[in-house]
């Protein structure tokens, strides 16, 4: 069984499961956004670590590294571009929750479904 | 030497998101959430992905640290006690994960260069950059066009 | 990038520009910032100038290393951030007011565009570098240099402007 080239890819699936369930089954809207924060971190280590390749660096080419191998470029642009939307979503994120404070009183899901049936 | 530092610093990670659920001071969940993304910037940086690395320690213990400080200041700082222990939903996560478990054992190996990623379209990238662009960071320059 | 665009304008949207001050005393109050504490203020004047200083450094030379347009703004945005906490609010919007911010933001934007539709009209498609001038490699990478230093000019003055926007809300 080959768990040190397996590592990786299980501990993607345990933060994914860790942040999925923090988004479920959590009722404090802040405790769901670092849940939803978490689970966006699972999936671009999934990415950049299908990408390397054993042996390789970083790909910038350099004037001493002429036959070198590089790690590829194309996952590292998908989640350059990725992080930058995940804190865009969290930054509206916090801006709604903070409205929501302000109209309900509270952050407690179950408490603000209470006042919306009222 | 190498990878069992990079596997340290998972299994770090991985004990530092199962801290940052079940705290029920928030103030401390942000706070770990901080030392997770640093955890996870030089994880990436064994990675080979130094951009990402440098984007992810930049934004994630920076700027996503202050605007969580800034709303909590605005709103409580405590969580409610949960009602329930074991639920429906720490079921479907524990099978859940067991299937992606299962799934996993079909992935190319880390570090492969076989497999079907580094196949098709990055070994053109990393031929064609220094014809048509004479820029060193392949990165950049893949962004940029 | 123009990602980051519509978070900031959707954050003003939600949060105002801050709303009407209390009493004075309140003002004073979260005024202060954190005036009172001696080392504090005295690390920050040290490393505030060289967290800005490294901002310019990753913005220019993203084509020689690690770098390029977001990380740049990231960092400079983390430094300014760190003034206004330091410092307190009505200082640090007195040093970067909100129309600059604005002016930020929305310059950014425009330079990137631009950039494309200059392209476009030298006969290209639209973001098409090579036509920007005689030799092909040097029009890509003159676009490339303009493009980046768009995206760190709008990523800087969107993400101080949503500290704002949180910092200078009454509670």
């Amino acid at each position: 069984m080959d768990i040190l080239g397996l590592f990786n890819y299980w501990v993607f699936a345990i933060l994914l499961m860790i942040g999925f369930y923090a988004v479920l089954a959590k009722k404090n809207l802040i405790k769901k956004l670092i849940g939803l924060a978490l689970f966006q971190s699972a999936v671009f280590l999934l990415y950049i670590t299908v990408g390397k390749v054993k042996g390789g660096t970083a790909p910038i080419f350099s004037a001493t590294a002429e036959g070198d191998v590089f790690s590829n470029p194309l996952p590292q642009v998908l989640i350059l571009t990725a992080i930058v939307v995940g804190i865009s979503v969290t930054a509206l994120g916090l801006g709604i929750v903070v409205r929501i404070r302000e109209e309900y009183g509270s952050i407690e899901e179950d408490e603000i479904l209470e006042m919306d049936r009222q | 030497m190498t990878e069992l530092f990079g596997i340290f610093l998972l299994t770090l990670l991985v004990i530092t998101a199962i801290a940052v659920v079940r705290a029920q001071n928030l103030f401390v969940a942000v706070m770990l959430m901080g030392i997770a993304s640093l955890l996870i910037a030089v994880n990436f940086f064994l990675l080979d992905a130094a951009d990402v690395a440098l984007t992810e320690a930049a934004v994630g213990a920076g700027i996503s640290t202050v605007l969580f400080l800034s709303a909590l200041a605005l709103t409580v700082d405590r969580e409610k006690a949960p009602k329930t222990k074991f639920g429906l939903a720490l079921a479907v996560t524990i099978v859940a994960c067991l299937v992606i478990f299962y799934a996993t054992l079909g992935e190319p190996r880390f570090g492969d260069p076989n497999s079907p990623v580094q196949l098709h379209v990055g070994p053109w990238y990393l031929e064609k950059t220094p014809e048509y662009v004479d820029i060193p960071n392949v990165v950049t320059a893949v962004l940029g066009c | 990038m123009f990602v980051v665009f519509t978070a900031g304008i959707g954050v003003l949207f939600l949060l105002g520009h801050g709303r009407v001050r209390g009493t004075l005393e309140e003002e004073t109050r979260t005024n202060e910032g954190l005036r009172h504490y001696l080392i504090p203020r005295v690390v920050g004047q040290l490393l505030i100038p060289f967290i800005i200083l490294f901002g310019l450094y990753v913005q220019f030379h993203g084509e020689y290393g690690p770098g390029g347009g977001f990380q740049a703004g990231a960092i400079i945005a983390a430094g300014l951030i760190l003034y206004a906490l330091l410092e307190g609010e009505k200082h640090a919007l007195n040093v970067v007011p909100q129309k600059v911010l604005l002016g930020m933001m929305a310059g950014g934007a425009i330079l990137y565009t631009t950039v494309g539709i200059f392209g476009m009209l030298l006969g290209g498609n639209f973001l098409d570098y090579s036509v920007l001038s005689d030799n092909t490699v040097k029009g890509q990478q003159m676009g490339i240099i303009l493009i980046e230093a768009g995206v760190g000019i709008t990523v800087t003055g969107t993400l101080l402007a949503i500290f704002h926007a949180f910092a200078a809300r009454d509670n």
